[in-house]
């Protein structure tokens, strides 16, 4: 047993992702409740009456104007109306400098909205589905969000070869009944995926890094193995099944099995790795 | 840009990864670091050293939710620098105060090494999935994020008294939930 409080505080910081992404999810979007604002602090409130008629004449106005606008504009306004659109890298800046002037921090965002008794809208922040949050962040065009896929897809192992720099000896019958699609990065690493009937299942790797699994689960279930030609881990989540298998060989290149959406038989595993490291 | 795009840059050793992350999560790490710290300057280098131990992890390290992923770094980065001394000089922000509270989620302040019985993490995990969502969302930002009950009342409309009860039903339920585990008493 260990006699140490902080050990409670530091496992909280190991709690599940979907707990802290809520957190977050709700930080993006903003404060949605109603902040308790005392009532001297309420002066647009209190004059509502006054401003209310005004604010709806000028929405008029203002709408009878843009109708206008838009109408003599045409089909070329939607292009150029927004100036931060035609130049998205105006408000991006990677600078330590820059950053700290974007990076206000959010207690204090909090304070300045709790003080003006608003209720931020928070317009420019976003949320995704898999849990990334944006905090105003750029607007990037859809350019910029297409990158450089560090893969290149490969017509055959030979060519993955090439292109990796490295030989992986992978038996033309390890998985004859399976589609196996060949990948290679540069330099670093070679990636052969097998599917039955378009879904994966499994895909093998080899390395320059020593782990190239890229698979970043915890798993309850962890086995050691020291064979004759290969040492590495068998993750899963089950005694006696693989989701994740790492190991290496002597000459330091790294190696991964990771399963798709079902584990593989540990045995099985260790006949495929076998296999490849003959 | 998406975050998975941002971790292939990461594994493809470009250093635009760092760029993209600090413009999309910089902000937010900031904050957190802040939270746990209350030192701007301090604040900014744990948000750097998030950084580079993500660029260090990613490859071989793929995270399953990015976001989550940089939360969890640079909270435990800012916790290792309230160890260090000049942190401690400049005050430990709320976590001497969060410390208090949670020792009594621990009766005798005894919890388990890792492999004796239930991993400490799968109870909290287990003890989150059983809160109500208003009272898991409040002791998340309270011991999570390191935020203040004035703060966590004033984001969701709520009483600071309304704040402190539920923390305290929740850190109750924790201390029943270690305690079926053998982890106390």
């Amino acid at each position: 047993m260990i006699t140490d409080k902080n050990r409670l505080l530091r496992a909280i910081g190991d709690i599940d992702d979907k707990y802290i992404t809520e957190i977050l999810s709700e930080d993006a979007q903003g404060k949605q409740n109603v902040v308790k604002v005392p009532f001297n602090q309420r002066p647009v409130i209190r004059n509502m009456k006054y401003y209310l008629p005004a604010a709806a004449a000028l929405l008029i106005v203002v709408a009878c104007i843009k109708s206008g606008v838009f109408s003599g504009m045409g089909a070329t306004s939607s292009g150029g109306n927004n100036a931060a659109d035609a130049s998205p890298q105006a408000a991006y800046s990677p600078t330590a400098s820059a950053d700290e002037a974007a990076c206000e921090p959010m207690m204090e965002c909090d304070s300045a909205m709790q003080t003006d008794g608003m209720i931020s809208e928070a317009a420019s922040n976003d949320k995704t589905d898999n849990g990334s949050v944006n905090y105003l962040g750029p607007d990037l065009s859809e350019a910029e969000v297409d990158m450089i896929n560090p893969f290149t897809d490969c017509g055959s192992l030979a060519e993955a070869e090439r292109i990796a720099g490295f030989e992986f000896d992978v038996p033309d019958d390890l998985e004859p009944d399976l589609e196996a699609v060949y990948r290679a990065m540069d330099g670093k690493l070679i990636e052969v995926i097998y599917f039955d009937r378009g879904e994966e299942i499994y895909r093998i790797r080899k390395g320059t890094a020593r782990d190239v699994s890229g698979d970043y689960n915890e798993y309850s279930v962890s086995v050691c193995v020291d064979a004759a030609t290969w040492a590495g881990e068998l993750k899963g989540y089950k005694e006696g099944l693989t989701n994740c298998a790492v190991w290496t060989d002597e000459d330091g290149f790294g190696y991964s099995l990771t399963t798709g959406a079902a584990p593989i038989k540990t045995d099985r595993v260790c006949e495929i790795i076998d296999l490849l490291m003959q | 840009m998406e975050d998975s795009a941002i971790i292939e840059l990461f594994f493809a050793r470009s250093e635009e990864a760092i760029k993209e992350t600090a413009s999309k999560y910089g902000r937010m790490l900031k904050s957190v670091a802040l939270r746990v710290l209350r030192n701007m300057e301090d604040a900014e280098e744990a948000v750097s050293d998030t950084y580079m131990k993500t660029w260090n992890s990613i490859p071989p390290t793929r995270p399953n939710v990015f976001s989550a992923f940089l939360t969890k770094i640079t909270r435990n980065i800012s916790l290792d620098m309230l160890d260090k001394e000049h942190a401690e000089k400049r005050g430990a922000g709320e976590i001497p105060a969060l410390l208090d509270e949670l020792e009594e989620c621990i009766a005798d302040n005894r919890i388990p090494v890792p492999g004796e019985g239930m991993e400490l993490r799968e109870i909290l995990n287990a003890f989150l999935e059983g809160e109500k969502p208003e009272a898991r969302k409040i002791f998340v930002r309270r011991y999570f994020f390191g935020s203040e009950v004035k703060e966590i009342a004033e984001f969701y409309g709520l009483g600071e008294s309304k704040v402190k009860m539920t923390l305290a039903r929740s850190r109750e339920r924790l201390r029943k939930c270690l305690e079926e585990e053998g982890v106390t008493v």
